[in-house]
């Protein structure tokens, strides 16, 4: 399956979430966790399941504008954090950031930045790094913790035109 | 192999673990919890000197993407059509130019509590036939015996037994190459029985439908893209191999087989290497895959219209064959039962997916022989076929 750019394209099952967030709280196992952030709107699924995992209750949402819709392929905006939900609170913090997917990594990066304008401890992690399109040569350049690697688009189960699957 | 990771999703693991049974216990213990099997690469194996282990690659998606057919309707057809056109191999330099001290600095496992050590299991073998020179690749338990030295087990049945016996009467080593990683049409090639006479290596170009390159020099050849290179010869010495845990669940035996000894390993400068534990969906998928391939192409060349071939996991990839036909006839049966006896159930009909229904429905037959294993008759090989001689519509609910 390619999308529309000639890059073979993911589709992500449910079950395979589960076990790519279960992955993430074992990476993060022994760290210090005072807030887990999930970037609205698609790292918000994995950051709420995460909470639950590591029962990390304290919760924050980084509002980062990215994509000019849903479609496959859709245009990017330069992302920018519009707000940090209890942002004043972080400070002196540490803070899990989670997101669905790092591609560029420019959002993940805006995220730590604009954590770190506050003064909390940002710690980066995303569900799958997409390596066709990251901005640095490794991962590890960019983020602190991921579970898998693509190269290539991915629809994940929350997608509009995605069937509910296993 | 580059393409199909590519065309991956790889599961990271970077926790250190220890190659005696803690990676095989994790790729276990994910199955149990999670219900799948995802390829893994697993960054940090105990004492691999960095080298990423990758497991549960093979799948048929995997397979077929990579060898281009994955989109097609028909993959197996166009496989079988590939393999009827000529293939072509060119040399050129290998990849593996960065030298290894020892087989302790690979990402090698110990797969069972019970097996006798660290066996390689996906690196495939290459010979050369002393008789007509035609190189010979196939998959062979290769169990670690220290820094430089392997126990090789190679089935009496097969042809390495045959060229590694020949070339050990003649002289008092036969040269062996060990490869890990290249293209993936290499591992169908040496899973595969394919057709007499046919260069291994020519097999695999014919199954990509694009040329092979390969590194020839005074060992037989290795891809030139392989991950990881293992030159060596395989010795008059016999020792002790095994047990090792079989694909089928069971422990085989200990055998008497020759020692190699290592001249040489060589890697790219950023390795991979290619794991597969014995039994689980990765190795039997390649046996499935290419016994379909296989199959297909026979039953087509004796002019049956047949539309597609399985090898159920579940029989292994081996002892059951699910045959769907337009018009299902018992020259079918008899003929894919005659060409594989290594399959103890074959069943032909019109409509695999519904089999049950099938087999309920519409007139059955039957055709049974004496099922031969290891030479002797072990009960019977079952041909069954379902003819769907009448219109029939499927009640719609």
């Amino acid at each position: 399956m390619s999308s529309a750019r000639g890059q073979a394209s993911h589709v992500f099952a449910w079950r395979e979430i589960d076990a790519m967030v279960a992955l993430l709280a074992e990476k993060v196992r022994g760290r210090r966790i005072d807030c887990i952030a999930g970037i609205s709107r698609s790292g918000l699924v994995p950051a709420v399941i995460l909470s639950h995992l590591t029962g990390v209750r304290s919760f924050s949402v980084l509002d980062i504008a990215r994509t000019t819709s849903d479609a496959v392929d859709s245009a990017k905006l330069p992302p920018r954090c519009r707000a940090v939900l209890d942002g004043a609170a972080l400070a002196g913090r540490s803070v899990l950031v989670v997101d669905d997917i790092v591609g560029s990594g420019l959002t993940i990066r805006e995220a730590g930045d604009a954590l770190r304008a506050l003064g909390a401890t940002p710690i980066l992690s995303a569900l799958v790094v997409n390596q066709a399109n990251l901005g640095v040569s490794r991962p590890e350049d960019l983020i602190d913790h991921w579970a898998c690697v693509v190269r290539g688009w991915v629809r994940f189960p929350w997608e509009a035109g995605r069937a509910a699957d296993a | 192999m580059r393409d199909a990771l590519d065309l991956a999703k790889l599961i990271v693991v970077d926790r250190p673990l220890d190659p005696v049974l803690e990676v095989t216990r994790y790729i276990g213990e994910w199955n149990r919890r999670f219900g799948h099997d995802p390829i893994f690469r697993f960054d940090a194996v105990r004492g691999s000197a960095g080298i990423p282990l990758v497991m549960n690659l093979l799948t048929r998606e995997t397979l077929l993407r990579s060898l281009g057919v994955g989109d097609l309707p028909s993959p197996l057809r166009a496989l079988g059509e590939r393999l009827e056109a000529p293939g072509v191999v060119v040399e050129r330099g290998s990849d593996a130019t960065r030298d290894i001290a020892g087989l302790g600095e690979l990402p090698l496992l110990h797969h069972q509590p019970r097996d006798a050590g660290k066996y390689l299991t996906s690196f495939i073998g290459s010979l050369t036939d002393p008789d007509g020179g035609r190189h010979n690749l196939g998959f062979y338990r290769a169990q670690v015996a220290g820094e430089r030295e392997l126990i090789l087990f190679a089935d009496a049945r097969t042809d390495a037994h045959r060229i590694i016996t020949a070339g050990l009467a003649r002289r008092d080593s036969v040269p062996i190459t060990l490869f890990n990683g290249g293209p993936l049409s290499l591992y169908l090639a040496a899973a595969a029985k394919i057709p007499p006479g046919l260069d291994s290596f020519e097999a695999a170009a014919r199954l990509q439908g694009s040329p092979i390159h390969i590194d020839c020099g005074d060992y037989p050849p290795a891809p030139a893209d392989a991950e990881i290179v293992l030159h060596g010869q395989i010795t008059r010495e016999i020792r002790d191999e095994g047990p090792f845990g079989e694909f089928k669940g069971y422990y085989s035996g200990t055998t008497r087989s020759p020692v190699v000894r290592i001249d040489a390993i060589r890697s790219r400068d950023d390795p991979y290497c290619l794991g597969l534990f014995c039994g689980k969906e990765s190795g039997l998928t390649l046996m499935a895959l290419q016994n379909e391939m296989l199959l297909f192409a026979h039953l087509r060349a004796l002019g049956f219209a047949v539309r597609s071939v399985r090898y159920p996991l579940a029989a292994f990839g081996e002892y059951a064959a699910v045959i769907e036909a337009d018009a299902p006839t018992p020259d079918m049966l008899e003929a894919a039962m005659a060409f594989d006896g290594r399959a103890k159930l074959v069943v032909v009909a019109h409509d695999a997916t519904h089999i049950a229904k099938e087999l309920a429905i519409f007139p059955t037959d039957s055709r049974h022989r004496p099922y031969i294993r290891h030479g002797r008759a072990e009960g019977q090989q079952i041909g069954l076929i379902s003819a769907r001689t009448l219109g029939y519509h499927w009640t719609e609910y």
